[in-house]
């Protein structure tokens, strides 16, 4: 009788101690949750989607990590029941464009084996049937590209893109460098693939310059095209001002600095010199950012140094770099963005340069919008010149390419619609693009 | 016997832990309550020197962190919308600014590429009389034009419906469509704006803690209202940014008596009186 009852007491004992350390354990989860901010988690941490779900948030997102380019297309065109349609210098359509033929551009793009090619036998492909087109502002890395759109290419990793062509008809990958070089390649995309791009994909009605012109045989020429963009005027920018964007805050961050950073005042408080032990960063109201770190360390860090491919070290200084762009262009209030125009390396330096756009359409200046050199994964140098831009209310029409096309001569073989400053306004204008090989 | 004791003592061990541990949570909840308290009353003094009264029904909303959200633009929706609208024949025009006109014998529907939508179209049965049958019709019309809605929400008032709904889980405070059956011509317009997927943000998104306490002061110090504010809802604004790309940005809407004001949660700006 004793023992049956010590046998119950030491088994009560026993689920008291469970209950007890299980109870322990949940009050700790609950204790460190309610310490957590959930703020700074990022939106693809499984616990800032339990929190939204249960505590209340947005819920039903998507999360992209790929696919974030740092460029944007300045072209696309793809043949649908046999005709050629198009979309040029327009983000919504571009953006709709790129989602329609993602799968097409993502099988086309994973292969090797790039070789040189003459412009006959891209003239003969582009008559072969189907195709597809899309082009750059500047010289992308065929890699940066291809990881934007699904696809890994193997070798010619460093080549610098302007245009690629898929020819459905001879199953090869054209691809136009930014010097004029032209290579190919061999492609396969399933007819699966690319029927779905034909069902989604939607354009104005053009066609291939071909050898008809003076210009690269891919140059798109829209039908009755009539691109009609606004005339612009610089804005003042201050990027001291409490109501200016989102403040200086988010900038310092991105530069990895805090809002305590030790800080002194140039010409009249016009400038302000942030330093630390490393780096100094020296803000302009105006909007002229320049960073410069020294060689020992960096407070910039692109990556870890340890065990990185050349794809992925190159893949993370882009990001670091559209981050940063992405602040500053967030704390200046601007109304452009940036697109990636230029990539030069040499050794372990790295050199990225951005180009400014207003609605898809670039705006060139007497100096380069935004240019970051990274050593390896430091950052070592930054320049960024925001500006802000208010319409006129005056519209301008582009010289069509078609009449472009007709007046150019051998050596200016592309072609490029841009803003330019011209008496205190920003113009759009049809430029030619000299061929940099001749 | 030796193992008997040592249970005891790890009981009362884990009983001391757990019980501070409880004290903690319990502190803590009562201070955020706290914390809450006293800002609502010292909130409710600075709006009346504003000129302003927080309705006795308010509530006063916690913060909320939302991410940044993009949305694609659907040619394929829009255009299967406008088949079953118009017909599968419709002349369809696109123009530079990707503004899509689909016109037949039925009416017309006009998408633009910032998501507004406008439409006439001819009705094919007898046009409502009250607002129960406006929102009945609606309802229907809605539905075999294939206009969807997460958690939609119908108002009529006489024979003018509007449709709202929520996208991911949160109010998209400018998302409506209006339809008008007032024009006595047989036909119904249906105006506003309107999204169409699933959006979606990047790993590297950013996302922004909506203050209600700091909307509400910008609100007061900004607006130059002097009614009663009767509620404050966080969600969604959607616009199209200098890119052309169509973007959800937290926003409060704060309504009062006399309208409905929306309030940048990142900018702390007054976005607009809608009503």
């Amino acid at each position: 009788m004793r023992g049956a009852k010590r046998s119950a007491k030491n088994t009560a004992k026993n689920i008291s101690l469970l209950v007890l350390c299980g109870l322990m354990g949940v009050l700790c989860a609950v204790n460190w949750l309610m310490g957590l901010n959930i703020a700074q988690m990022p939106a693809d941490s499984a616990l800032r989607r339990l929190h939204d779900r249960f505590v209340g948030g947005a819920v039903g997102y998507e999360i992209r990590s790929s696919g974030v380019s740092a460029a944007d297309p300045a072209q696309m065109a793809l043949t649908v029941d046999g005709k050629l349609y198009g979309v040029q210098y327009n983000l919504t359509d571009i953006d709709a464009g790129i989602t329609a033929t993602r799968s097409l551009w993502s099988q086309a793009l994973t292969g090797e084996g790039l070789r040189t090619a003459d412009e006959s036998e891209l003239c003969t492909a582009l008559r072969s049937g189907s195709c597809a087109l899309l082009r750059y502002h500047g010289a992308i890395p065929m890699q940066s590209i291809a990881g934007w759109l699904g696809g890994s290419w193997k070798d010619n990793a460093r080549l610098q893109v302007e245009t690629l062509v898929y020819a459905a008809g001879v199953q090869r990958l054209f691809v136009r460098m930014a010097d004029g070089r032209l290579y190919a390649a061999d492609a396969a995309v399933s007819q699966n693939a690319l029927e779905e791009a034909q069902k989604n994909f939607r354009g104005l009605s053009c066609s291939f310059a071909e050898d008809a012109y003076a210009v690269y045989p891919e140059t798109l020429l829209f039908d009755s095209e009539a691109l009609s963009l606004p005339v612009l005027k610089p804005a003042q920018i201050n990027l001291f001002a409490a109501q200016s964007g989102t403040g200086l805050e988010d900038l310092l961050d991105a530069f990895g600095y805090t809002a305590y950073t030790d800080f002194y005042n140039e010409q009249d408080g016009t400038v302000r010199v942030f330093l630390d032990d490393t780096s100094t960063l020296r803000l302009n109201a105006s909007g002229l950012v320049q960073y410069a770190s020294t060689d020992g360390s960096a407070t910039v860090s692109a990556y870890d140094e340890s065990d990185i491919t050349d794809a992925a070290a190159l893949d993370a200084q882009l990001d670091c770099a559209r981050l940063i762009l992405d602040a500053a262009q967030r704390a200046g209030d601007t109304d452009t963005h940036a697109s990636l125009y230029a990539v030069e390396r040499s050794g372990e330096q790295t050199t990225l340069i951005f180009l400014q756009m207003y609605s898809g359409v670039p705006v060139l200046g007497d100096a380069d919008f935004a240019t970051f050199v990274f050593d390896g994964s430091a950052l070592r140098t930054a320049t960024i010149r925001l500006q802000k831009f208010q319409p006129t209310g005056g519209k301008r029409t582009v010289m069509p390419a078609k009449q472009a096309a007709a007046g150019a001569s051998g050596a200016e073989r592309g072609l490029m619609a841009a803003y330019r400053a011209q008496d205190g306004q920003y113009v759009p204008s049809r430029f030619y693009l000299k061929n940099a090989a001749e | 016997m030796q193992w008997d004791k040592v249970k005891n003592i790890l009981i009362a061990i884990l009983l001391t832990i757990n019980l501070f541990l409880l004290g903690n949570l319990a502190v803590r909840g009562w201070q955020s309550h706290r914390r809450t308290s006293e800002l609502e009353a010292n909130l409710r003094t600075l709006v009346s020197a504003r000129g302003m009264q927080l309705d006795t029904a308010f509530s006063f909303p916690e913060d909320i962190t939302l991410p940044e959200l993009s949305l694609d633009r659907s040619r394929a929706d829009e255009e299967k919308i406008a088949a079953a609208m118009l017909g599968e024949h419709a002349e369809r025009t696109e123009q530079e600014d990707g503004t899509v006109r689909f016109e037949s014998d039925r009416g017309t529907l006009e998408w633009q590429a910032d998501g507004n939508v406008q439409a006439d179209y001819t009705l094919t049965e007898s046009a409502p009389t009250s607002a129960s049958e406006a929102l009945e019709q609606a309802r229907r019309l809605c539905s075999r034009w294939g206009f969807q809605a997460e958690q939609a929400s119908w108002t009529a008032e006489d024979t003018v419906v509007t449709l709202t709904g929520s996208v991911a889980g949160l109010p998209v405070h400018n998302r409506r469509l209006t339809l008008d059956f007032s024009a006595g011509d047989g036909s119904v317009s249906l105006v506003g704006l309107w999204s169409f997927g699933t959006p979606y943000t990047t790993a590297n998104g950013i996302s922004i803690t909506c203050s209600a306490a700091d909307a509400l002061l910008q609100f007061a110090a900004e607006s130059g209202e002097t009614g009663k504010i009767e509620s404050m809802t966080a969600g969604y604004r959607m616009q199209t940014d200098s890119s052309r790309r169509i973007r959800l940005t937290p926003t409060w809407k704060i309504d009062t008596e006399t309208g409905e004001y929306l309030v940048d949660c990142d900018k702390k700006t007054i976005i607009g009186e809608e009503n």
